[in-house]
């Protein structure tokens, strides 16, 4: 396809419009000068089709012949949005609804892209969607419509005025086109869109017609819908009443100051931890914590080991969860120690009205809270707690504002009548604790209040006491399961979109069909054929993913030969193709209760790369020959082709290798792996490896056909699972030692860095005082036998609670690249391993395809991929992978716990009776206690609306037991019975479970 | 041109130079320059923060300055400037590429010494070189402008000594600092912090809401100025200080009874003893005297020291000429 483009000469003698200098500071402090040349044509083309001027290859999406859609352009119009419009307004201009013709200048695109990339990410996706009529027109290159810049005139001024010529050309542009093909035909009108007054004012005296957006809307055609989409604060009567109201924040200081405050290390910089028990209490540091009970949240920081605290709403300064800000640290005098009450934040704002920005309902509970905790501090000053560095937030770095899952606040309705459109403002209240309410208006109010929503925030003024946001979509009803999956899924930025033509054109073209061609075929090539092997896999009920199998079996010399077989993936995926990069993006599978979002398309992951049984499938085996006493001789690692015999499930296996009547070879082989995995198992303990717990529970359906649950049950462990689990663990270790000695610099690695001590402090603390036990975290080793220790005779589940508490001590474990860490960091704390990768998994994680493709030139099977030579390139990808892999957790954990409430539900459909359970208390406050009920394997929360006594030095809170007996004292490990009820709170329409303490004390009356 | 000359031509050109009235090959007078030509800004190196080139008769130079960031310590709190002179092996064929070095060793000394002369030699508080470093200042103590003056000799066709510093002036007098602001972090003030922190009793500090965040954008003064900013990208920035009193160099070539001016390559080889004057002049307005600045003799000839005096004079008075003639071309009052 040969495209003609003529070249035309640099005219002379006017560098100024043909270059464009300009001075650009890099990160490192030094000032460069940027030059860039262009070269003005007369032949960039408008995009009108009915254009006999331009000359262009291109479809032209614009018509002549497009409806007059609007009431104040009958004959039809072409809207050029500015800068601002796609910075503010992105929701409305991609909204299906808003289906005006687009002209979208270059100079907007680049303002766009130069303020944030993900709107510019969004406006390109919408320039391709092929059912918006959409053309970009490269202004900048045009030469009637190019602009220099004048003296004196902002670099903002310049682009309005740029856009503004650009207007003005197409509008005599169009009258041509018009005038050439017939006269009489009303010429349809373009139409600047913008937001700014002075913007517009320039325009008509230039006379270009300029209209605001919201008046544009007004006059569309589904302007009750679209009205909803705008974003918060557009138009022209605000800026009036802004001016009016009062700063309730503090202004946050420019990025420019914050970058100087935090070099000059005046300033810190971390991320926000809003505190969900408490959520005015927030911290910041190399981690900042917030909570809410009086506005609290921490924040990490590098500069000190502890979190640093953030208390009340004026020191929070509108920070949000997930934000990374710049903190200041008070003075150590002024450090406190975290908050010990709860606050609700349902109640502590329960006042606040939606329509007035300064209701200071809130404010008096605020303020009481305030003044309690300082009295606080100043009563017990002789034993008060160890101090956290507390500080305030100056500003914010870079906001994590994206969707939010939201359902409306009722009590903020002003009119609830179904019929009513007026315009509301009203409270969107997130359906993370975490989470500030949001100030939205809509007219679709009375529609939107029994359903999920998702709400994005534009903006959190100085003047305003909540965010403000628009409604974005409507997900379904509140409680449907669909509607709470979807919004499970957006909440925790999981992408669960079919896969596109382009990653299915990445698969085999057989398809369904495919099988391991006959011998002699390429993919035999340096393969070994283990298809005579007795492997099998062993996996969970109902596995369709198998991407592992194993063997065994017993050597003359009197040694075993144990072998792991996992799928090969990265004979499918192959580096760079669009399937690669999309696995890579999602970086694992998701397992929510009852679905699964897969990685990979589920040809691969459920058939072509699943080792079922009796079929022919590729492989990527690590085969070892072990000593009885499982010392590994050798081990070598080699692609194979297997065809595994049988696929067990963990009971299966079980009751095969517990049957002393079965002496088929199979049954030996799992004997014989079983015996290794207690040796292999035995070996790690020695060496220090963590048993930890970490409360599964699994939810049992009614069917298997229905998802409605019936009930939860713990997890089992068969001895099974920890044979399939020590050999993966043997294969990830090998695997890792080879591609660490091959590739020092890029090798996928993982590690689990051991936790900073001071993270057990209140948890050792805590046994001391309460059970006289100490707790050895020296090491992972002198953890585990101090753990081993932490019985009670009288509680058996104190030893599992320990640990569940422990692992909460714990750093997570990550992926990294082996160039970019110290030697010396490489090893795996929980595991006890020096070093230790992800290798066994890769249809549904994606670190373990880059191990596979690494293992795979390690081996000279296939040469490495040139990026992962990169140690940037691995690095980005296992930050996402790191990321995705904790989103992927929490989604699976919010899915348990959504099901749980409906089994609870289900079990006791009576609101009145609930189910009672057994917990055991996990933290204290001076108003109420966390509880975790390990059957349920969920945590919940017991508040007394009165006061009582609390000791804060012996955890410990004392209840009264009505007006004869004694008051309880309950302290952290106690035994209580709670009754679990599920509520739909009325005003929040959030599916709360509710505990209530029913003995020792019923706590009802509190 | 570049030809050595033989005693015989030497002899020709040194007698009609001394006879009455004198006679230059050219036609030239004694004291008259030759064309120059005077090139400067975009068209000569766009990227350059300023740039000239400047040539007379077949003599060539072309000179850049390029300003860079850099970290200071707290006793040199000003900017600094680095020269170097590069002389393209075509300017002096006929020379071996040591003798080449030397001479790019000795131009580049020459001009190192005149733009940024060491501490102890800089006695006079106003001189070109303190003040325009002031001007390379982004933040005391911390950061200047490092300015890095590269000069290139393109070809030499006499008296490269005078187009050098031509090339160089015009370069310097082109040149634009960006415009910075100094950027601090204010630590907000003591009062409302402690009542942040809870004050007993309700009784309540009544520190102005606004106080708390007084920043503090301030150019050039903060002296706990941490970081600083462009103030406009796109903005070429500001002359520098005292640019007008950049110095120029006037070479006389000295024969027993009289000296010329822009010697060619040929009078050059003639003429036993060169003399280069280096002058700066605060402005050209006010008939205040030019500051002296350096001095070279170069040749193999003598000259008696009373001569000497009346020399310098006079150099003065055709460095006034060339600097006005060239302020009117650079636009400079």
């Amino acid at each position: 396809m040969a495209t003609v483009i003529a070249m035309r000469k640099r005219p002379r003698g006017d560098p100024a419009l043909i270059q464009r200098k300009f001075f650009k500071k890099t990160a490192k402090g030094k000032v460069i000068k940027v030059l860039r040349e262009r070269y003005l044509r007369d032949d960039i083309p408008c995009g009108i089709n009915e254009c006999p001027y331009c000359i262009t290859q291109q479809s032209r999406p614009l018509s002549l012949a497009v409806a007059a859609r609007h009431s104040d352009y009958p004959a039809g119009h072409y809207v050029i949005p500015d800068t601002n419009i796609f910075l503010n307004q992105m929701d409305l201009m991609e909204s299906p609804l808003f289906d005006a013709p687009l002209i979208v200048l270059q100079t907007v695109l680049e303002e766009v892209r130069h303020r944030s990339i993900p709107l510019h990410n969004r406006l390109k996706s919408l320039l391709r969607s092929e059912d918006r009529p959409c053309f970009v027109f490269y202004n900048e290159y045009r030469e009637d419509t190019a602009v220099q810049r004048k003296d004196d005139e902002s670099p903002n001024d310049m682009n309005d005025r740029a856009i503004r010529s650009a207007v003005a050309w197409y509008r005599h542009h169009i009258g041509q086109i018009s005038s050439a093909r017939n006269k009489g035909q009303p010429v349809p009108r373009i139409v600047l869109l913008t937001d700014d007054v002075a913007n517009r004012r320039h325009a008509q005296t230039e006379g270009v017609e300029a209209v605001s957006v919201s008046h544009y809307v007004q006059g569309s055609k589904n302007s009750a819908l679209l009205l909803d989409l705008l974003a918060a604060g557009a138009g022209d009567g605000d800026q009036g009443d802004k001016a009016k109201s009062s700063a309730i924040y503090p202004e946050h200081m420019s990025s420019i100051m914050i970058n100087a405050g935090i070099k000059a290390g005046q300033l810190q910089q971390g991320h926000f931890n809003a505190n969900d028990y408490n959520y005015l209490e927030a911290s910041t540091a190399p981690q900042i914590y917030s909570t809410i009970d009086t506005f609290k949240g921490t924040v990490r920081v590098a500069a000190f080991p502890k979190p640093v605290l953030v208390v009340g709403r004026q020191n929070m300064n509108r920070a949000m969860h997930g934000d990374i800000v710049a903190i200041e640290v008070f003075p150590e005098t002024e450090w406190r120690s975290p908050a010990d009450a709860v606050v609700d934040q349902d109640e502590a704002l329960k006042n606040d009205d939606a329509d007035d920005t300064e209701a200071e309902g809130g404010d008096d509970l605020e303020a009481q809270e305030e003044a309690r905790i300082a009295t606080k501090l100043r009563d017990g000053s002789g034993k008060v707690k160890e101090e956290s560095p507390t500080g305030r937030i100056v500003g914010i770095i870079k906001r994590n504002w994206r969707t939010y899952v939201c359902h409306l606040d009722p009590a903020s309705l002003s009119s609830s009548s179904e019929t009513s459109t007026s315009v509301q403002a009203v409270f969107a209240i997130p359906t993370s604790a975490l989470l500030p309410r949001i100030r939205m208006r809509t007219r679709q109010a009375p529609q939107l209040l029994d359903q999920k929503i998702l709400v994005t925030i534009d903006r959190w003024d100085s003047t305003s006491r909540y965010p403000e946001g628009h409604f974005v979509r409507s997900l379904g009803k509140v409680g449907g399961k669909e509607a709470e999956q979807e919004a499970l899924l957006v909440e925790y930025g999981v992408a669960y979109g079919a896969f596109g033509k382009a990653i299915q054109d990445c698969l085999p073209p057989e398809g369904d069909s495919w099988v391991v061609p006959p011998k002699g075929h390429d993919i035999w090539k340096d393969r070994e054929d283990l298809r005579d092997v007795l492997i099998c896999s062993i996996d969970p009920p109902g596995c369709q993913d198998i991407d592992d199998a194993l063997h065994a079996r017993a050597l003359p010399n009197g040694n075993i030969e144990a072998g792991v077989h996992i799928a090969d993936v990265s004979h499918f995926v192959h580096a760079e193709t669009p399937m690669d990069s999309e696995a890579a993006a999602r970086g694992t599978t998701v397992y929510l209760v009852d679905k699964r979002i897969d990685m990979l398309p589920s040809l691969l992951g459920t058939n072509l790369c699943s080792l079922r049984p009796h079929v022919e499938r590729l492989a990527f085996s690590v085969i070892w020959e072990l000593t009885p006493e499982a010392k590994i001789v050798n081990v070598r690692f080699t692609k194979s082709v297997i065809a595994s015999k049988s696929a067990f499930t963990y009971e299966e296996a079980q009751i095969r290798k517990d049957d002393q009547s079965l002496k088929d070879p199979l049954t030996q082989s799992i004997r014989l792996l079983n015996s290794l995995a207690r040796n292999l198992r035995e070996g790690r303990m020695r060496a220090g490896a963590l048993n930890l717990a970490s409360p599964e529970v699994k939810i049992q359906m009614e069917s298997s056909e229905s998802s409605d649950p019936i009930d939860v049950k713990q997890k089992e462990q068969l001895e099974t699972n920890s044979l399939v689990e020590e050999f993966m663990l043997l294969a990830n270790i090998s695997v890792a030692k080879k591609i660490q000695e091959t590739f020092p610099l890029t090798a996928v690695l993982r590690r689990h860095m051991p936790p900073p001590t001071t993270n057990f402090e209140t948890l050792k603390d805590i046994l001391m005082k309460i059970k006289g036990l100490k707790l050895d975290v020296s090491s992972s080793g002198a953890l585990a036998s101090s753990l081993d220790l932490c019985v009670d005779s009288n509680e058996p589940a104190f030893n599992t609670l320990v640990r569940i508490m422990a692992t909460r001590c714990m750093l997570s474990a990550e992926y990294f690249c082996s160039g970019n860490v110290p030697r010396d960091t490489f090893g795996h704390y929980g595991l006890a391993s020096p070093i230790y990768t992800h290798f066994t998994s890769p249809i549904r994680r994606y670190a373990d395809v880059l191990v596979h493709r690494q293992l795979s030139a390690a081996i000279n099977h296939a040469p490495l991929h040139a990026s992962l030579h990169s140690k940037d390139y691995v690095e980005r990808i296992l930050n996402n992978v790191n990321r995705r892999h904790r989103m992927a957790q929490m989604a699976s954990r919010a899915s348990i716990e959504f099901y749980v409430g409906l089994a609870i539900q289900s079990r006791a459909p009576n609101e009145a009776g609930g189910v009672r359970e057994e917990a055991y208390v996990i933290r204290t406050f001076r108003n109420g206690i966390a509880v975790f009920v390990s059957r349920l394997g969920i945590e919940g929360l017991v508040t007394f609306k009165h006061e009582i006594e609390y000791d804060a030095e012996a955890y410990a809170v004392t209840l009264p037991n009505g007006k004869k007996q004694k008051p309880v004292s309950l302290a952290v490990f106690d035994k209580v019975t709670v009754k679990i009820t599920v509520e739909k709170d009325t005003t929040t329409q959030r599916g709360k479970v509710r505990m209530v303490l029913v003995s020792p004390v019923n706590s009802e009356a509190l | 041109m570049a030809t050595l000359l033989s005693r015989a031509e030497k002899s020709y050109i040194i007698t009609s130079l001394t006879s009455k009235p004198p006679l230059r090959h050219d036609g030239r007078g004694p004291v008259d320059y030759r064309l120059i030509g005077l090139a400067r800004g975009d068209s000569v190196a766009p990227l350059a923060n300023g740039s000239a080139k400047i040539r007379v008769g077949g003599t060539e130079v072309v000179a850049a300055v390029r300003l860079e960031v850099e970290d200071i310590d707290l006793e040199l709190d000003e900017g600094r400037m680095r020269c170097n002179v590069t002389c393209s092996p075509a300017a002096y064929p006929h020379l071996s590429a040591n003798q080449q070095d030397d001479i790019q060793k000795d131009l580049t000394s020459l001009l190192q010494s005149t733009f940024s002369p060491t501490k102890s030699h800089d006695s006079n508080g106003d001189s070109f070189t303190s003040v325009m470093s002031k001007s390379l200042t982004i933040l005391p103590g911390r950061k200047a402008w490092t300015m890095y003056l590269d000069a290139v000799v393109l070809s030499d066709a006499g008296n490269v000594h005078d187009v050098l510093f031509l090339a160089c002036r015009a370069a310097i007098c082109d040149t634009r600092v960006p415009r910075t602001r100094a950027v601090e972090y204010a630590q907000p003030s003591k009062g409302s912090s402690t009542r942040r922190a809870g004050e007993t009793g309700g009784e309540m500090d009544v520190e102005e809401e606004a106080d708390i965040w007084k920043t503090a954008v301030q150019s050039k003064r903060a002296a706990r100025a941490a970081d600083f900013e462009l103030e406009d990208t796109a903005d070429e920035g500001g002359w520098l200080e005292g640019r007008e009193r950049c110095p120029v160099a006037v070479t006389l070539n000295v024969l027993p009874t009289m000296h010329i001016l822009d010697a060619t390559h040929a009078e050059e080889q003639a003429v036993p003893l060169k003399l280069v004057l280096i002058y700066s002049f605060a402005t050209i307005s006010t008939q205040k005297e030019g500051e002296f600045m350096g001095m070279r003799l170069l040749g193999p000839g003598q000259v008696p020291m009373a001569y000497l005096s009346g020399l310098i004079q006079e150099g003065e008075t055709y460095a006034k000429q060339l600097v006005s003639a060239l302020n009117v071309q650079m636009e400079i009052k």
